[in-house]
């Protein structure tokens, strides 16, 4: 049996024994057979017919005739696609970077030993548990000039003399809507890397506090590697949902005031269920595929290549 | 662990801070929530009402008959996450653990579910429900919710057990386990608090969808906390009250399961239990 | 495996057949209304019908803004309701896809039985001689003042041209009061509907999109860049309000004037006795070249994949008989205001509070007025192109002429 070293690198890669591999091979593909069958059986049909509708000109309750690349040609052309795809790129990238510190740093002050951890853990996890729509009300009344509690409080401060435009004014709205996502969002991060967190053991920060290491010393030798994976994950997947949420910015904003907040999502929505152009909606939505694949592609293989028993 | 005295406040201070970032919107909900609607529309807002009144709860029970949508909101999301759970466990453990052709390429097309977004997909996905019968119930859901939660549960199971050391489960191995025995019984309690975080928010996923409830159910017997919640807004006029009374009872549910499953998120793997 | 897969689809998909073809359900979707009485009475309604003709009729209530994808997941599926309420840009738009059913020997039929509707409400549901929808109900937009501010500011009457609404808003602007409660949000459907009135009452138009940067528009234009640029007149969020934005700014006493449906009429009754006293209601002010009021009006339609059309239409005249019809519009007096010419005359109509409503149907103009309707005008309006253009000259984030001409160019493809 191997002695662990005092700071071990959690995985730590092992080659599998030959004779066990075709056994492996037959018991793995057992183990994800529920889950791949389900997948494909629901999800590879819609996945496939969306793709497809996307290279057509199809409207809603018309039959689709392939056009080849031209809904992709025209949104080229189109300044307010432009303007979507670089309000996305700002959305998505000023609310995961947001989301990810601040739930780091959640996760890290709910790991220490503070008295009540349990009750306090639940309170920060509220804002997760409201579903968006409700949030998305109530931060409009925060956000209103006529009883909002934000501008009232800045006010009081003597830090601004009326209310805010928070959702009027182009360059604030962009923010107002990062700020609910981020609020909303932080929890996901912060439990998911608590969790990760948790999973270290308390010898090797207690083996490392003997030997005299200090806060920052562990921190950075002991807790970030062992969170690393877990926290890019999270931060992958909180970016592709980030870059395809659609409710938050809808129900605040519509995409407004002058499109500043008008993102790839909502230009979907509008084109394909309001104007029912299908085919130039689902185009839209698949601009950003090259991307979300991009990033999934780095972060599993990145994923696989530390955990993997063998090579 | 000991910390110093100066580390201790500035850990209670930060702490304070986010608290009251996280819960001031929902205080304002709660707020809200008791005041009569005159009140509500106050140019400059109150912080605490002037009068309190449960009309909002009231009406929540016989107006809206917000319970009825919390139960179907229940089983919809204890369903999916518990089957959900179960599927990306078995298929997370594979992946993270075992060695296999096309290992690469499964594990991609697992999360490769999330490219299209939800607006685009639910017209497909209705058809599917409707030809299985299943539109307007919460069965429709339960059958479809899946896709939400599999593949992003999977892939946060995958990265907690491989957090999880191989020595370990080889130790166990070479005392005669078999490799079924090794992850039932050792990695998947090493994995506790991961698997716990990632079934919370399979439930929360569940709970708070929106899309494909409002596509799939019409029935107002069927319909989940989110309709319940979006019916109380009419054209321009919202009920204030019960939205956000309702809100705030909507959360309760969630917060229960978080509770209950809170002892599991307490982990520490101690090599020392092990050896 | 796949074979039995591929049999339990079959034998779902087969029993799923039969359960449609049977005669003995319709299913109707309706708009969710403010008050209770007419969601109660159309419930009721739906059971008196199923019961006189032994069916089952599943009625659900939808709120507005979620009827969009629900209609395009039940066309896309051939799971569609029976019968369902349109608005009637839906109804340019579904027929311009092919899926409504002409409804005009239903039309004709229910008017024999009833009386006449009001010709205005069925002309833009009318395409290449047939008529797609059955008139329900309409709504107009009125403009809502607050008398005693009004009289403390000298003013007896409500401002009956666009430039008296100028002078008044003015005036009464101070003290954190506006005088003109109008706004411009991304989700304010008001605001579409209301700056087109302003444009036509100047005699400007979106049609054909040559006349967008012609002098009437350009003129109405720069009454409202005089509100909220020069006077500041309007609330300082009003360029990011959705629709209920308006609702507050008059509910808490920030605007002294607004312009909005019905649906203030009844919150103020219900819940601010004191402020309901206080307001006073008038048809939205003229222009130059005369009154335009934005005509919203309301249909029952049917599908054409319904597999039920018999019953489908026999519901309709069910739900149009005049007097159910005459007892549940007015409980909906004055958001809803009665399609049949003769209900105008019932003393509901006749009071200060709901006079302006029923009035204002002789002035409706429809969306690509003055043209005749078509579904690129329903785009428009939906990608708010207006409410885009005018939230940033209003911001001064572009010049009138700019941002006229910048509009014009998003209609002219969106015309494409």
């Amino acid at each position: 049996m191997t002695h662990s070293k005092v700071y071990p690198d959690a995985a730590v890669p092992r080659r599998a024994q030959p004779s066990k591999a075709r056994q492996d091979g037959l018991l793995a593909y057992l183990l994800m057979s529920p889950a791949l069958l389900y997948l494909l059986v629901v999800m590879a049909v819609p996945f496939l017919w969306a793709l497809y509708t996307s290279f057509t000109d199809k409207t809603i309750g018309a039959p689709a005739h392939f056009i080849g690349l031209q809904n992709y040609l025209s949104l080229l052309t189109d300044p307010g696609f432009w303007q979507a795809v670089r309000n996305t790129l700002l959305f998505t990238a000023g609310a995961v970077i947001a989301k990810v510190i601040f739930g780091m740093a959640m996760a890290l002050v709910l790991n220490q030993n503070i008295r009540f951890r349990n009750f306090f853990r639940v309170l920060l996890f509220l804002p997760w548990t409201i579903p968006s729509i409700v949030s998305v009300f109530t931060w409009q009344w925060l956000y209103s000039d006529v009883g909002g509690v934000l501008s009232d409080l800045l006010m009081r401060l003597h830090l601004i003399e009326s209310p805010l435009p928070w959702l009027a004014s182009p360059s604030l709205a962009m923010f107002s809507v990062i700020l609910v996502n981020v609020w909303r969002g932080v929890p996901f991060v912060g439990i998911a890397v608590l969790a990760g967190l948790q999973s270290i053991s308390h010898d090797q920060h207690e083996a490392a506090m003997i030997d005299g290491a200090g806060m920052l010393a562990r921190f950075r030798h002991i807790t970030l590697p062992g969170v690393r994976e877990v926290t890019l994950l999270t931060a992958v997947i909180t970016t592709i949902w980030t870059l395809n949420d659609f409710e938050i910015i809808w129900l605040l904003t519509r995409g407004g005031p002058a499109n500043a907040t008008q993102v790839l999502s909502t230009l979907s929505y509008t084109e394909g269920f309001l104007n029912l152009h299908i085919g130039k909606a689902i185009a839209i939505a698949v601009v950003t595929l090259p991307a979300l694949i991009w990033l999934i592609n780095y972060v599993t293989r990145r994923s696989l290549s530390d955990s993997n028993p063998a090579h | 662990m000991k910390t110093s005295p100066f580390q201790q406040t500035l850990l209670y201070l930060i702490l304070a801070v986010m608290v009251v970032c996280a819960l001031f919107p929902i205080y304002w909900m709660l707020n809200t929530s008791l005041k009569l609607p005159q009140e509500v529309y106050n140019i400059a807002p109150t912080y605490f009402p002037k009068r309190v009144v449960f009309t909002a709860y009231q009406q929540l029970v016989d107006k809206f008959q917000f319970l009825v949508n919390i139960k179907n909101s229940v089983i919809v999301s204890v369903v999916v996450s518990v089957f959900s759970i179960l599927v990306s466990m078995l298929a997370a453990y594979a992946i993270s653990k075992l060695q296999f052709k096309g290992r690469g390429m499964i594990s991609k097309l697992i999360l490769y579910a999330y490219l299209m977004p939800h607006a685009v997909l639910f017209i497909p996905l209705y058809i599917f429900v409707t030809t299985m019968g299943l539109s307007n119930s919460i069965w429709g859901l339960i059958v479809i919710y899946p896709t939400i939660t599999i593949p992003y549960a999977t892939w946060m199971l995958i990265s907690y057990f491989g957090s999880i050391p191989v020595a370990i489960e080889e130790a166990a191995m070479i005392d005669g386990c078999s490799r079924l025995e090794a992850m039932v019984k050792i990695v998947f309690p090493l994995a506790a608090p991961g698997i716990a975080a990632t079934a919370i928010f399979a439930f929360t996923l569940c709970w708070s969808e929106y899309l494909y409830a409002l596509v799939v159910i019409s029935d107002s017997a069927q319909k989940t906390v989110t309709l319940g919640l979006s019916d109380m807004v009419v054209g321009d006029v919202f009920s204030w009250g019960p939205l956000m009374g309702g809100s705030i009872v909507a959360s309760i549910p969630v917060v229960i399961m978080y509770l209950v499953s809170s002892r599991y998120l307490v982990g520490g793997m101690t090599l020392g239990s092990v050896k | 495996m796949n074979r039995i897969l591929l049999s339990l689809t079959a034998l779902t998909v087969s029993l799923t057949a039969t359960a449609h073809a049977q005669s003995g359900q319709i299913t109707f979707w309706m708009k969710k209304q403010l008050s209770d009485d007419q969601n109660t009475m159309i419930q009721q309604r739906a059971l008196e019908f199923g019961k006189q003709n032994n069916v089952k009729v599943n009625v659900e209530l939808i709120a507005y803004e979620n009827f969009f994808p629900k209609w395009s997941a039940a066309i896309e599926s051939g799971n569609v309701p029976d019968v369902s309420f349109f608005g009637y840009q839906e109804i340019g738009q579904f027929y311009a896809q092919g899926v409504l059913r002409d409804v005009s020997p239903l039309v004709k039929s229910i008017q024999k039985t009833n009386g006449l509707m009001q010709n205005s409400l069925q002309k833009p549901v009318t395409f290449n001689g047939g008529q797609y929808g059955v008139p329900f109900w309409g709504e107009a937009q009125v403009l809502y003042y607050r008398k005693d501010l009004l009289a403390k500011a000298g003013f007896k009457v409500p401002p009956r041209t666009w430039a008296e609404f100028r002078t008044m808003a003015k005036k009464l602007t101070g003290g954190g009061v506006y005088g003109a409660g109008l706004g411009f949000g991304k989700g304010n459907s008001d605001a579409e509907f209301l700056t087109r009135a302003i444009l036509w009452s100047y005699g400007g138009s979106l049609n054909p999109a040559a006349q967008i940067t012609a002098t009437p528009n350009v003129q109405a234009t720069n009454l409202l860049r005089d509100l909220f640029v020069t006077d500041k007149s309007t609330p300082p969020s009003a360029l990011g309000w959705d629709d209920s934005g308006n609702n507050k700014a008059y509910l808490s006493g920030q605007a002294a004037m607004v312009f909005n449906s019905g649906s203030i009429v009844n919150v103020l009754k219900n819940d601010y006795p004191d402020l309901y006293a206080n307001t006073g209601i008038a048809a939205l002010p003229s222009g130059p070249k005369g009154n335009a009021i934005p005509g919203i009006s309301n249909y029952l339609g049917i599908f054409k994949a319904s597999k039920n059309v018999p019953l489908a239409e026999k519901f309709i005249s069910y739900l149009t008989e005049k007097n159910w019809y005459g007892d549940w519009i007015k409980r909906g007096a004055p958001i809803n205001i009665p399609v049949y010419t003769s209900l105008a005359s019932d003393p509901v109509w006749q009071t200060p509070y709901t006079k302006p409503f029923i009035d204002s149907v002789k002035s409706f103009k429809f969306l690509g007025y003055p043209q005749v309707y078509k579904p690129a005008d329903g785009e428009i309006y939906n990608l708010r192109l207006v409410n885009d253009a005018f939230q940033s000259m209003m911001s001064g984030s572009s010049s009138v002429a700019d941002g006229l001409s910048t509009l014009q160019k998003k209609v002219q493809d969106a015309n494409k």
